[in-house]
């Protein structure tokens, strides 16, 4: 089983300005990955949930892409 | 400053038609509104040209594909911040803003930095076993005709 990113990584906050990151965890639709593909604790999903939509608010990252 | 006060985090998108040249303009009026209602501010990152991820339109603005993006994290009671939310709404020349709670940055993460360096040097200091008796040349002298005699 895949070890959670953030957890290896020892990242307690997962900044919404970090879109490199961010963008890791989408698919090519920029939809939100579940976290059985990404192997991200359930912990973290929820707090990279919420920086991934915050940063849709403040258009870093985009709701959809076609 | 209060003790009931609380650091927040503002992130927000300045109109692209305001020209560069008085883009400080409008942050200074934005840092005077945050001052004027007792807030303090932290830290700050200076708007930059930002090439949004999708196109947002205004009625009063009209559409566009990129805009200043800024931020500023602020201290302030939440009654105070709940006027400085209203004047930023207000502001005609935000395009959109995102208000958190944030957590003050930790300044001991260095200082731990460095008393590891420091721990580390007493480690590898030379470790002293009690004190040392002084060796007299004549003493050795003789010793050393003892060897040589027998």
């Amino acid at each position: 089983m895949r070890q959670c990113y953030f957890c290896t990584n020892n990242i307690k906050t997962i900044d919404y300005k970090n879109v490199d990151l961010l963008k890791r965890f989408l698919d090519p639709f920029s939809r939100i990955m579940p976290s059985k593909q990404t192997g991200v604790c359930t912990k973290h999903q929820r707090k990279l949930a919420r920086a991934i939509k915050n940063a849709r608010i403040i258009s870093l990252l985009p709701f959809v892409t076609h | 400053m209060e003790k009931n006060s609380k650091i927040y985090e503002i992130s927000y998108l300045l109109s692209p038609l305001i020209p560069e040249d008085k883009l400080n303009e409008e942050i200074s009026i934005l840092r005077e509104l945050i001052e004027k209602n007792h807030g303090l501010i932290i830290n700050e990152e200076p708007a930059k040209i930002h090439r949004l991820a999708y196109t947002i339109k205004k009625s009063n603005m009209g559409s566009f594909d990129s805009a200043y993006l800024g931020w500023l994290k602020i201290m302030a009671a939440p009654e105070d911040f709940l006027e400085i939310k209203k004047e930023f709404e207000k502001n005609q020349k935000l395009v959109r803003i995102i208000i958190m709670e944030s957590i003050q940055e930790k300044a001991s993460k260095k200082l731990s930095g460095d008393k590891m360096i420091k721990k580390r040097k007493v480690l590898s200091s030379p470790v002293e076993s009690g004190p040392k008796e002084e060796i007299k040349t004549e003493e050795v002298d003789k010793k050393l005709e003892e060897i040589i005699g027998t």
